[in-house]
């Protein structure tokens, strides 16, 4: 009974281990990719290639400097125009390769117009960010780069702080002062180390975290049901979830003042969702000199084309970009950067 | 038809079942097909035939469970079989819930016998039918499922990919195919197995084949016997000499491709092997094909050129069209450099390793429940428990996929 408990245990973890070595080397399910850090909280590992599928399929590396693409060290070199992009996961882009991302576009379409200029896009989005977290961000990590422009893309969702990961720094404001605050959660950092060993190195234990992730936004029967519990579920009424987040964006301090504390000679904004930005942001914008660029024209004019840019047909999804949207903004961002390189020629 | 000794009057009623049969899937299966067709040819002399195309709702299965009734009344035409006179065991035969919508295309004087007695699974057909279950799920969602993802991202976006990475995702999805075939093949056997029944193996380790006339005995087998004893040999076989042969073995991958589906890249997929099948008879001449497990280095060759010849029609089985196919292979010809190389072959041997691992042991031990061959009920339970952990915390993460061949 012993003998046979004991092989029982043996064989069950050497099958793991087995299946842990092919899930990895096949990237059938991805080990975590984040890491705490003192001086930006929770961000991305140095020196991992990922694998990423849901919408579309991306593969890439975060580098050295943890962020994704070529290891551009924060030494620029010369003759060289470096662009900062910051946003959310529209503009960290799991969903594609890193030779079609728009920033690859861009610095494509810049080099064949400007010849004698090496151009550079750096990769700083981050799943998950909003105004507040990319300003932090910015001012914590983006800045020791020394880029030449530093692009914000932003949408509605994005235009209020809202503290969403315990692990990013907040950027608060302490007497009418723009402060970051580095004043973590201490049990959810202890968490974090805690736990990081197992997901950061197993494939299995991640997919649990995932699971158990997954149980808490989706009802457990949804999951294992599938469709045949939302054709039982489809009359329910459904939470409303287009309500506008930005009703009381007027009243946001903070993103005011991040507006206000912005180097307008290098900080560009611009809206990258179909959806206008208020009237109220553009106006703050204008009063505080920083350019404001709006893509939803160019985003609305594919999608009435046809073709529609957040549509995935592999998975017949509707999310991120897809490969032409990702060739639209670029070529956008490069006839938008075209008339300030210009500029800066002539100075 | 079986109780008239009327010889015209048996064919008469034999080719009014094979009408209504082949009626029935035809129309549901191919009436678009043809319609399409014929609509591009007199779209050219102006007619506008569009009305013509009808939106079908194909049920599921129908190519396996046709087949099957197929070879029922063939089988009592040929005398080889008495017909039921009980309609629920008929039914139950049509529509037998594991392998209804993807087989294995099971023949009546197997099956029917089955479903007459009292369903009884013994103990070895419980272990044997939890264990091809346990295996199969690991095969189609682990392996095949996840090579999957990178292949339908790649095949629908050939425009973004390079030509390396084209062809890693026509490796994956050789790959997906049998995991995703042979993995249901296993859980409809198993399945079966625990109410009692028997079902006949789909796959027999088909990239492990020396040649393609090997190849087409471990692949399918259900559909590829049922070709050859009811279309090959009605045709006539190699009974009516050299050419005659080749032209039958065309024939019959032709209409086998055609099964597939009402698509002019399975007809090419059906005639590539045709042509193999005719090329390697004509090397063989009258010589039988050998089959032992013994292993020589020159069979390292031989399986690679044969899975190479195979890899290559898989590419028409994939792809969605005329356009995609020639594309590939442009990029094939046009060679643009992957960065992703290494990453791709890491991926691609990982696969390959893991399918490797499940074929190896189901080609020295010829069985496909090799694992109750332990001694040590530990060992057993402790493999099985662990590939199903595995299994049901991706499935818990990750999205569901369908059964490929669950479109024929």
């Amino acid at each position: 009974m012993i003998k046979q408990g004991f092989l029982f245990f043996f064989s069950f973890f050497a099958v793991l281990a087995i299946s842990e070595l092919f899930i990895q080397t096949s990237n059938l399910a991805d080990v975590s990719s984040t890491e705490f850090y003192d001086d930006i909280g929770r961000g991305r590992r140095r020196d991992l290639d990922y694998l990423y599928f849901n919408e579309g399929f991306g593969m890439g590396r975060f580098n050295q400097f943890r962020y994704i693409g070529e290891p551009n060290p924060p030494l620029k070199g010369e003759n060289t125009v470096r662009i900062a992009l910051l946003g959310d996961s529209y503009v960290e882009s799991f969903q594609i390769f890193q030779r079609n991302y728009f920033g690859e576009v861009a610095e494509d379409q810049l080099e064949s117009e400007f010849p004698d200029k090496k151009f550079e896009f750096l990769n700083f989005g981050r799943s998950g960010f909003d105004i507040g977290d990319i300003y932090a961000y910015q001012k914590n990590f983006v800045e020791k780069f020394n880029p030449d422009y530093i692009i914000y893309m932003v949408a509605n969702a994005d235009l209020i702080p809202k503290y969403s990961d315990p692990l990013r720094p907040k950027t608060i404001l302490r007497n009418d002062s723009l402060v970051i605050s580095f004043d973590f959660n201490k049990n959810e950092v202890k968490m974090f180390k805690m736990t990081k060993f197992l997901t950061q190195y197993s494939s299995i234990l991640n997919m649990i975290h995932n699971g158990r992730k997954k149980t808490k936004s989706t009802p457990l029967f949804a999951i294992l049901l599938d469709k045949v519990y939302f054709w039982f579920n489809s009359t329910k009424n459904k939470p409303n979830l287009s309500k506008n987040e930005v009703d009381n964006f007027g009243l946001n301090p903070i993103t005011k003042k991040i507006l206000s504390s912005l180097d307008s000679t290098k900080v560009l904004i611009f809206n990258r969702d179909t959806t206008e930005l208020p009237q109220f942001f553009k106006h703050e914008c204008l009063e505080n000199n920083i350019k404001y660029f709006d893509l939803s024209e160019a985003l609305i004019k594919m999608k009435k084309g046809g073709y529609d840019p957040n549509k995935w047909e592999v998975t017949n999804k509707i999310g991120h970009w897809n490969h032409a949207a990702h060739r639209l903004i670029g070529k956008e961002l490069a006839r938008s950067l075209n008339p300030l390189v210009i500029k800066e020629n002539t100075k | 038809m079986f109780l008239t000794n009327d010889s015209k009057k048996r064919k008469y009623l034999l080719w009014a079942s094979l009408i209504a049969n082949l009626g029935i899937l035809g129309f549901f299966k191919y009436f678009n097909f043809f319609i399409d067709s014929f609509q591009v040819l007199s779209s050219k002399i102006g007619w506008n035939l569009d009305f013509l195309h009808l939106n079908i709702l194909l049920p599921v299965g129908i190519s396996f469970y046709t087949f099957q009734t197929l070879s029922y009344t063939i089988d009592i035409y040929k005398r080889k079989l008495e017909p039921t006179n009980n309609l629920i065991e008929f039914a139950l035969f049509v529509s037998f819930f594991p392998q209804l919508v993807a087989g294995p295309i099971e023949r009546a004087k197997d099956l029917l016998p089955q479903l007459k007695v009292k369903l009884s699974p013994t103990i070895d057909q419980i272990k044997q039918g939890v264990t091809l279950v346990i295996f199969g799920l690991f095969k189609k969602v682990m392996i095949g499922d996840t090579a999957g993802r990178f292949v339908d991202n790649i095949f629908g976006n050939l425009e973004e990919y390079k030509s390396f990475e084209l062809i890693a995702a026509l490796v994956l999805f050789s790959i997906q195919i049998y995991a995703d075939f042979s993995g249901y093949s296993s859980i409809a056997r198993g399945t079966s197995k625990l109410l009692g029944v028997e079902l006949m193996k789909n796959f027999e380790q088909p990239y492990l084949s020396r040649n393609i006339t090997e190849f087409w005995r471990r692949w399918h087998i259900s559909l590829s016997s049922w070709l050859k004893d009811y279309l090959y040999i009605s045709l006539g076989g190699n009974r009516s000499g050299r050419i005659r042969t080749y032209l039958n073995l065309m024939i019959t991958m032709l209409l086998g491709g055609l099964w597939h589906g009402a698509s002019w890249n399975f007809v090419i997929w059906g005639g590539l092997h045709g042509l193999y099948l005719a090329c390697h008879k004509l090397m063989i001449g009258n010589n039988k094909v050998e089959e032992n497990s013994n292993f020589r280095l020159t069979d390292f060759f031989k399986i690679l050129s044969t899975y190479l010849l195979v890899l290559f029609t898989w590419l028409f089985f994939r792809s969605t069209s005329w356009d995609s196919t020639l594309l590939f292979l442009s990029k094939l010809i046009y060679w643009e450099k992957s960065e992703y190389s290494l990453m791709f072959m890491i991926v691609i041997s990982s696969y390959v390793l893991m399918t490797l691992i499940f074929d190896l042991f189901e080609y020295r031990t010829g069985r496909h429940t090799y694992l109750l061959r332990l001694e040590s009920r530990g060992l057993k339970i402790g493999i099985l428990s662990a590939l199903l952990f595995v299994t049901l915390i991706y499935l818990f993460q990750a999205e569901p996929a369908p059964f490929i061949y669950f479109q024929f």
